[in-house]
């Protein structure tokens, strides 16, 4: 392997493990990720009057 | 037009969105593309399309989704219905009936050679038999014919359709969200196991011709003159778009399973996330460093050429593994099973979107809609079976798997952003999200996206002969014509390269003709598609 090949892995691997593990572990962590009902029916209010 | 079903998890969600994702081009198609076009430069460009083209299309794809759920819709038509007054909008929606129903009919089969292969690995077929004359044999190519019934196939094909339909009709929490649950972590393992034996192969071990690690600079030595080369940007611009399965339908019949308080904006990233860490750090250290190892690096750099890794993984792969000794029929089964497993998830999620339509349109029942959905697939599969060697495979795999997706992505991404409204589309994004969404995405989504997916297709459509766009530029400017490349759309379309006719002299029939039925076929199925969701909404009352 050239080290320029060794710099383009190490700096993608790095990104990708990053971004992976950074947003599968919130995944994890909020299993359901429940919303309160205000914030719902407030935009699907909105949305209903906007519906043809 | 009513569905009670929901996802058990969040995590059997994203695997089930990853697993959506993760396909066979993971591990054959992106090493090739990447090895093809600059190397570890390639994966610049890669990762912005992935910025720019591919996070902003998965949100917009996941909003549509839960967007269509909460009015009880769950496949494309209804969808694109509700999202606006135009009585158009929902024929939009028939690329995502037709590009599932016709992908899943051809990507059943090659799953079920991954399946077949499993089991060749097992009873150590491939220490006997050559691959090469093996695949032939097996699809029916040796027969010298435009036609073949391979019974053996044949079989195969029917056993992957059978588990299809089975996890399937067991439902979307029990089915479908289970397979992911116990495919993707499987297929992660698998590969690890691989790349770290592969890696690791010492030189001088039996069979060992050079260090896998040269195979490892292959795919990722940087050729900086790639960057300066549209060629590059559109190979990995393609590549993000074909591995995230955008513009097909699928995300948007998961997504539509939401419940509408949960997040989506984190949920996509995730699955999307997930998709490049299997595909670059596990597809792109496994086929090419293995055979590398065994064949040189020259042999590969040929196999490759295409920018495919079919050649290596099918052909060369299976004989590779014998210098394993004892762990030769398990590396064979996992190589196989973990192709299965990323097939298998993928094509599940090809068929909920179509049963999701009968369901929703026709109150079918979840079992009668996946056994329809089995039909069809089986009706569609078959004639891609039989006429294998004439050509229906690639041409199913063109127009449906490659041209017809970047359509529909192009058509979803203005209908959002401009029908819609990109207001109503931000809100329905970020609404319940459990990231921060950078508000540049916005301007992305609206401006950005639209364009790159549309220099992508105009790429497609009039990619020049051995991808030399500066040649063609030239080559019009001097007066001449432009020079289609026979792999574009318009050279696939007017059969640049080829004779045309459909009969030989001696009356026997040619591919061409094979290729136009094929055509013509598909043709017919999507304004069948469209004429049965006209006839839908009309019964149902509906005045647009």
């Amino acid at each position: 392997m050239t080290p320029a090949a060794w710099i383009m892995l190490i700096i993608t691997w790095s990104i990708i493990v990053y971004f992976t593990a950074k947003f599968f572990w919130k995944v994890l962590k909020t299993p359901h990720a429940l919303k309160t009902e205000e914030q719902i029916e407030e935009h699907l209010d909105d949305e209903q009057q906007e519906m043809p | 037009m009513s569905s009670k079903e929901q996802w058990a998890t969040r995590v059997g969600l994203v695997l089930a969105m990853a697993g959506n994702a993760v396909g066979l081009g993971n591990f054959l198609r992106f090493p090739a593309q990447a090895a093809q076009n600059g190397g570890g430069a390639f994966l610049i460009p890669y990762l912005v399309s992935f910025a720019l083209m591919g996070i902003p299309l998965l949100w917009v794809e996941w909003a549509i989704g839960r967007h269509g759920g909460i009015y009880g819709y769950h496949s494309t038509p209804g969808m694109f219905h509700v999202m606006g007054e135009q009585s158009w909008l929902k024929y939009i929606g028939v690329f995502g009936i037709f590009t599932n129903l016709t992908i899943a009919a051809y990507y059943c089969y090659i799953e079920s050679w991954t399946l077949s292969y499993v089991f060749h690995s097992l009873i150590g077929t491939f220490a006997q038999t050559d691959p090469k004359i093996f695949f032939s044999d097996y699809v029916g190519e040796t027969a010298h014919s435009l036609f073949a019934f391979p019974l053996e196939a044949g079989i195969w094909f029917l056993i992957t359709l059978a588990l299809n339909i089975w996890i399937l009709s067991k439902g979307l929490a029990k089915g479908i969200e289970m397979a992911a649950k116990i495919g993707m972590p499987l297929l992660i393992l698998f590969a690890i196991i691989l790349v770290v034996r592969g890696l690791t192969l010492p030189e001088g071990a039996p069979g060992v011709v050079q260090s896998p690690l040269d195979g490892l600079n292959f795919v990722w030595n940087p050729k900086l003159e790639g960057l300066t080369q549209p060629t590059t940007w559109l190979a990995a611009a393609g590549q993000i778009f074909f591995t995230l399965s955008l513009g097909m339908g699928a995300i948007h019949c998961y997504a539509s399973y939401v419940s509408k308080r949960s997040d989506i904006a984190l949920n996509a990233a995730s699955a999307g996330w997930m998709n490049e860490f299997v595909e670059v750090i596990l597809g792109g250290s496994l086929l090419i460093p293995i055979a590398t190892a065994y064949m040189g690096l020259g042999a590969v750099q040929s196999a490759t050429a295409g920018g495919g890794g079919f050649s290596l993984g099918f052909l060369s792969l299976p004989t590779l593994f014998n210098n394993w000794g004892w762990f030769a029929p398990i590396a064979g089964a996992m190589w196989f099973g973990l192709l299965f497993f990323a097939g298998i998830t993928s094509s599940l999620a090809m068929g909920q979107p179509i049963m999701a339509y009968f369901q929703d349109e026709h109150e079918m029942s979840r079992e009668k809609s996946a056994w329809l959905f089995g039909v069809s697939i089986l009706i569609l599969g078959l004639f891609c079976v039989w006429l294998y060697p004439g050509g229906a495979f690639d041409e199913y795999d063109f127009w449906s798997g490659t041209f017809s997706l970047v359509v529909f992505a192009l058509l979803e991404v203005f209908i959002f952003s401009f029908v819609f409204g990109i207001d109503k589309g931000w809100k329905e994004i970020t609404r319940g999200a459990d990231i921060r969404v950078p508000k540049i995405f916005r301007f992305i989504i609206k401006y950005i996206t639209p364009v790159f997916i549309l220099v992508v297709f105009i790429g497609a459509l009039i990619q020049p002969a051995e991808g030399n766009w500066i040649l063609a530029c030239q080559s019009l400017m001097s007066g001449d014509s432009w020079p289609f490349a026979a792999n574009s759309v318009i050279g696939k379309l007017f059969h640049v390269g080829v004779d045309s006719a459909w009969f030989t002299s001696e009356g026997m029939g040619t591919k061409v003709m094979v290729q136009d039925i094929t055509r013509l076929l598909l043709f017919a199925l999507f304004a069948g598609i469209a004429v049965m969701i006209y006839l839908d909404f009309r019964r149902k009352g509906g005045s647009r």
